[in-house]
């Protein structure tokens, strides 16, 4: 979809021209709408809604030069991690929360909406990854950042962003892998048919 | 959107690079498109104030419930009605046959038609924007399938309720023609009311999902054979959808393999057979073997789940909550929000400890807590120092345990039993907990094993602390043996270093060590400075502290770790904390705060002594004075109020009847003696509620039998010899007959010195009724053999009948021993102990008020017919206190 105009549709919202603000949320709701949705469905409206707002509030420190998306995903990251930080127990002792996996932050968010089996398979392998990981993959598949782009919203340079892909495919391929492999010995009346 | 799935599972290994590439761009999430989309836009939008509200027909959406996979669901009003409604939007489909509506509108009005509890209502439906909506009841709750997440531990009854609902649901749309197609756990929601409801009807998707089952392992399908082989959708394929839901829900609460207890899972399933039945026959491959509709199953369902209730077991649980929960003040900390506690596995108490259990460690519920302890460890050891929350745990526990039993009739019976009394039983400990249970509960024995040996209760066993060192290791063995040989689930709550010292292993369980509160817990209540905390605390208008926030305020102020040490290192808070609460109104000028003090520092210091931590007046005894001067003085005095007693008494009767004046004082003697023989010393056992026991009869007749022996040949001596035998003896073995009766604590202790006042009833009944009995049988019956040449010598009275007189003085002579022996000897001792503490410490007379008032001032509280004081630890400020008086305070009077 045409992001051409969005600094400049940005800027007028910021400056109060709510038929802007509008369009720009029509464009980009969908895509900070699946961030969410596969790292807090639980709070998937709120968090989206508390993105835009910040976004405007913020609008301050936006530079242009990676682009409107980058900013955007940029403020959704930071208000997932915060959300984060207030659920779980460990969530303020921890200063890097992107290199920690979902799984591993909060046993139980598995409540995955899904069209089809496989994908939930990939989307529940996909929170055992490192949160920066699996957040790399999504955009870059889903949203179809670029390398620049994702830089700015991990806050990395370029090449690290490339060596984290590269990472994060590996990694997945091998829980895929692990996945396949048949689950160890049930009782007959436990599994399933 | 028109990718197909790839087949993830079917292959034993990954997929290379390339496929994942594809398979991960494939799989981008399922994005809102059309309605939902422009919906879930216009949503924020709106709370942004960018723009209005959006709208479907005219029903204004409010927000997003959720996404399904049949559409996504939004919250609306209805503006005409005022009411809330859900819309459900349904995904666009693209290129299938029935093109791009499933729902007809011939279908559409069949389901208005349908009007059931157990179906959700569909009240309009609709186009817009290429899409079809549709407005449904509004039905505040979830699906089962979260009901299942958020329940994990809800039984096969729960479940089979829930199912029994929607599978009336279901019946009722098939007695109207209708067939849902698409059953699943998604489409079943549950009320806050938890009435099932399903939803859905109609919206079959042949599209995205899985073809067949088990490709993905742990993810059954609900598409019957025949319909995945082409076939069309039919009331049969409904019921396959709904059997094979009931079993993955049946299943899901099982839980993992690897968190289980390392015992081997049972081979059968913890279900009725009859279910198991059900189930299969649904999931039959071919549909003509199924059950034949929908109402069969709704029959079988309603056999399992509405069965007739079990009076004696609503009575047990009804007397759980009333001595356990309701009397005590402590649980009103469990009300709303269960505080989580911090616990860490301690491997080391356990035997067998699973490599799993020995890394656990974080925020648990007593929720949570029920839920591992009946599920998968069956045994749970909570340690803990003191004012960790053990007991208040353990009591938490109880109200989930009771809840659940009271929604689930095939769930266990929580019941509390405090290991104090197991030191002195004879026997196993299964024994013991068969006498607990029809003393203290009034279960008759036979149930009461019956249950035990089904599984049937859980056993919460608290204060092993306060059995006497001696024995504690003993009876920490006996419960080893004890869950060796009984499946009952069990809890024992216990210090840690009582543990520790014991060198017992708990035989194959958890045990658990409840820490101090977290930081986190201690910001939240102490966020003012820890000086001012405990301030606020004590403050004349603050609320009285919870025991809870005294552990916090401990915490904050202690100065070493006291979380590892058995008493905290200085509470220099403590005498201040007194202090505020003794300034509070109702006002005490300064010597009369000095003894109050010192009496609660007497109390404090005897109780630690003797090693309770509840004070009931009836458990008082002469040997909780603290010097040995003040116990025999509490002793000699009971044994002269008593020979007082019996004195008075035998004047009084020998002056009525009669009778010689040289018979008075050995009889009062005599009475006396065998009054406290037959309590077997001056301990003070109340009397309360009588059983007989044949048992009991028959240990105590031997001696009962000589006694009466030697008591004919004595006055026989006096009269003549064979027939006063003969009357003496067939009297003692009346005597023994009667002393069967057995005490039984009272059922409920709600009042304070209930079981004295409960003593001192039963003592003036039986006295009565013995008397009568015994002046009867001598006076009328025995009186023609017995005294020929007595004659009427009273002074008072001029009895025209010296059977008269001898029924007054036998029945006197009765009466008193009966008296005094059942309940009387009990209440003069305590009324001695209770002089000598009048007499010789701070404490008044009247205990009770003082008491009383002492709890309104915070520092004691109110258990059932007890007090305790607020937190242990005070208890043992105070006791130190008592030992070592500050300098600074003034001292006491007297």
């Amino acid at each position: 979809m045409p992001t051409d105009n969005d600094p400049e549709l940005f800027a007028r919202w910021a400056a109060g021209d709510r038929a802007a603000g509008a369009a720009l949320v029509d464009r980009h709701y969908g895509a900070v709408e699946r961030f969410f949705a596969t790292k807090a469905p639980e709070r998937v409206e709120d968090l989206v809604q508390q993105t835009f707002l910040a976004c405007v509030e913020a609008a301050g420190r936006y530079r242009g030069e990676a682009g409107f998306r980058a900013f955007l995903f940029g403020v959704a990251r930071n208000l997932l991690f915060e959300h984060i930080r207030r659920r779980v127990r460990d969530g303020r002792a921890t200063p890097d929360l992107g290199s920690r996996s979902l799984v591993d932050l909060s046993p139980g968010v598995s409540t995955v909406v899904s069209r089809d089996l496989a994908h939930r398979q990939l989307v529940l392998t996909l929170q055992e990854l490192p949160l920066d990981l699996q957040t790399a993959l999504e955009l870059y598949y889903w949203e179809e950042l670029s390398i620049d782009e994702l830089a700015a919203v991990l806050d990395v340079p370029p090449g690290t962003v490339k060596s984290r892909l590269f990472r994060a495919r590996a990694l997945l391929k091998e829980r895929l892998e692990a996945a396949a492999t048949p689950v160890g010995e049930r009782p007959r009346w436990l599994r399933t048919p | 959107m028109t990718t197909p799935a790839p087949e993830v599972a079917a292959r034993p290994t990954g997929p290379d690079d390339a496929a994942l590439d594809a398979l991960l761009r494939a799989a981008r999430a399922p994005s809102p498109a059309g309605l939902a989309l422009s919906l879930g836009a216009r949503l924020v939008q709106a709370r942004l104030g960018l723009a209005d509200p959006p709208t479907v027909d005219r029903y204004v959406v409010a927000r997003k419930l959720g996404e399904g996979g049949a559409g996504a669901v939004f919250l609306a009003t209805d503006p005409r009605l005022d009411r809330p409604v859900a819309i459900k939007v349904l995904a666009p489909r693209e290129g299938d046959g029935r093109g791009a509506r499933g729902l007809g509108v011939e279908e559409a009005r069949a389901l208005a038609r349908l009007a059931h509890p157990n179906v959700v209502v569909v009240h309009d439906v609709g186009e817009q924007d290429g899409q079809v909506w549709l407005a449904m009841e509004y039905v505040a709750g979830g699906t089962l399938r979260e009901w299942r997440a958020r329940n994990p531990d809800a039984g096969w009854f729960e479940v089979a309720r829930h199912a029994l609902g929607a599978a009336r649901g279901l019946a009722a749309a098939h007695d109207k023609g209708l067939v849902h197609r698409d059953f699943k756990p998604d489409n079943v929601m549950v009320g806050d009311d938890g009435r099932a409801r399903v939803a859905d009807f109609g919206l079959a998707l042949s599209d995205g999902q899985a073809p067949a089952s088990g490709l993905v392992e742990g993810t059954p399908s609900y598409l019957p054979p025949e319909v995945l082989a082409g076939a069309p959708p039919s009331a049969l394929g409904d019921q396959y959808s709904f059997c094979a839901s009931l079993r993955e829900l049946l299943v899901a609460g099982q839980g993992a393999p690897s968190e289980a207890a390392p015992a081997s899972p049972p081979d059968r399933p913890p279900w009725p057979e009859a279910l198991s039945a059900l189930v299969a026959r649904g999931l039959a491959a071919d549909p003509p073997a199924r059950w034949p509709t929908m109402n069969a199953v709704v029959e079988r369902l309603e056999a399992l789940v509405l069965a007739p209730p079990d009076p004696r077991r609503d009575a047990l649980i009804a007397r759980v909550r009333g001595i356990w929960l309701d009397g005590v003040q402590a649980t009103a900390l469990l009300g709303a929000d269960p505080v989580p506690l911090d616990v860490v596995a301690v491997p080391e108490a356990v035997e067998h400890a699973s490599p799993a259990a020995s890394t656990r460690r974080g925020r648990r519920t007593t929720a949570t807590l029920a839920h591992e302890l009946t599920r998968a460890y069956g045994a749970l050891l909570l340690l803990g120092g003191p004012g960790a929350g053990k007991t208040t745990a353990l009591l938490g526990l109880a109200r989930e345990l009771l809840e659940r039993a009271e929604r689930d009739p095939t769930a266990p019976v929580p019941v509390v039993l405090n290991l104090a009394s197991a030191a002195g039983a004879r026997g196993t400990l299964a024994a013991w907990v068969a006498d607990e249970l029809v003393t203290k509960y009034g279960l008759p024995r036979r149930r009461a094993l019956q249950w035990l040996d089904d599984d049937a209760l859980v056993l919460l066993l608290d204060g092993l602390d306060e059995v006497p060192a001696a024995r504690r290791r003993a009876v920490a063995q006996r419960v080893n043996a004890y869950r060796a040989a009984h499946p009952t689930a069990v809890v024992v709550a216990c210090r840690d270093a009582t543990w520790a010292a014991l060198g017992v292993r708990l035989a194959a369980g958890l045990a658990l060590r409840i820490e101090a509160p977290s930081e986190a817990a201690l910001d939240a209540l102490c966020a003012p400075p820890p000086g001012a905390a405990w301030r606020a605390l004590a403050a004349p208008d603050a609320p009285r502290p919870t025991p809870l926030e005294v552990s916090l305020w401990l915490r904050a102020t202690t100065t070493s770790d006291a979380a590892t040490t058995e008493a905290p290192a200085a509470s220099p808070g403590y005498d201040a904390f007194i202090a505020q609460a003794l300034a509070r109104p109702p006002r005490l000028d300064a010597p009369r705060r000095a003894r109050v003090l010192a009496g609660l520092a007497w109390l404090a210091a005897t109780m630690a002594r003797v090693g309770t931590s509840d004070l009931w007046l009836e458990r008082l005894q002469a040997d909780w004075l603290p010097t040995p001067g003040q116990r025999r003085a509490a002793k000699a005095l009971g044994v002269a109020l008593l020979a007082a007693i019996a004195l008075a008494w035998n004047a009084v009767v020998t002056e009525l009847a009669g009778r010689r004046a040289i018979v008075g004082p050995i009889l009062a003697g005599a009475t006396v003696a065998l009054a406290i023989a037959l309590n077997r010393g001056l301990a003070i056992r109340p009397r309360e509620r009588l059983r007989w026991s044949p048992r009991a009869s028959l240990r105590r007749a031997p001696f009962l039998l000589a006694s009466g022996l030697v008591a004919g040949l004595v006055i026989g001596a006096l009269y003549i010899v064979w027939v006063n035998l003969v009357l003496c003896t067939l009297g003692a073995l009346a005597l023994a007959v009667a002393v069967g009766l057995e005490p039984r604590d009272a059922a409920t202790r709600i009042r304070p010195a209930q079981g004295l006042r409960q003593s001192l009833t039963t003592a003036l009944t039986v006295a009565a009724g013995t008397g009568l009995l015994a002046g009867l049988a001598v006076g009328y019956l025995g009186v023609s053999l017995v005294m020929p040449h007595v004659g009427p010598e009273s002074t008072l009275l001029h009895l025209p009948d010296p059977r008269l007189s001898l029924f007054l003085s036998a029945g006197g002579f009765a009466a008193l021993v009966a008296g005094l022996v059942y309940g009387g000897t009990a209440v003069t001792l305590h009324l001695a102990v209770r002089l000598v503490i009048a007499a010789r410490s701070p404490l008044p007379l009247r205990l009770g008020a003082w008491l009383d008032r002492a709890a309104d001032r915070g520092l004691m509280r109110r258990v059932g017919g007890g007090w305790m004081f607020l937190h242990r630890t005070l208890l043992d400020h105070l006791a130190r206190r008592a030992e070592a008086p500050p300098q600074a305070a003034p001292g006491p009077d007297a």
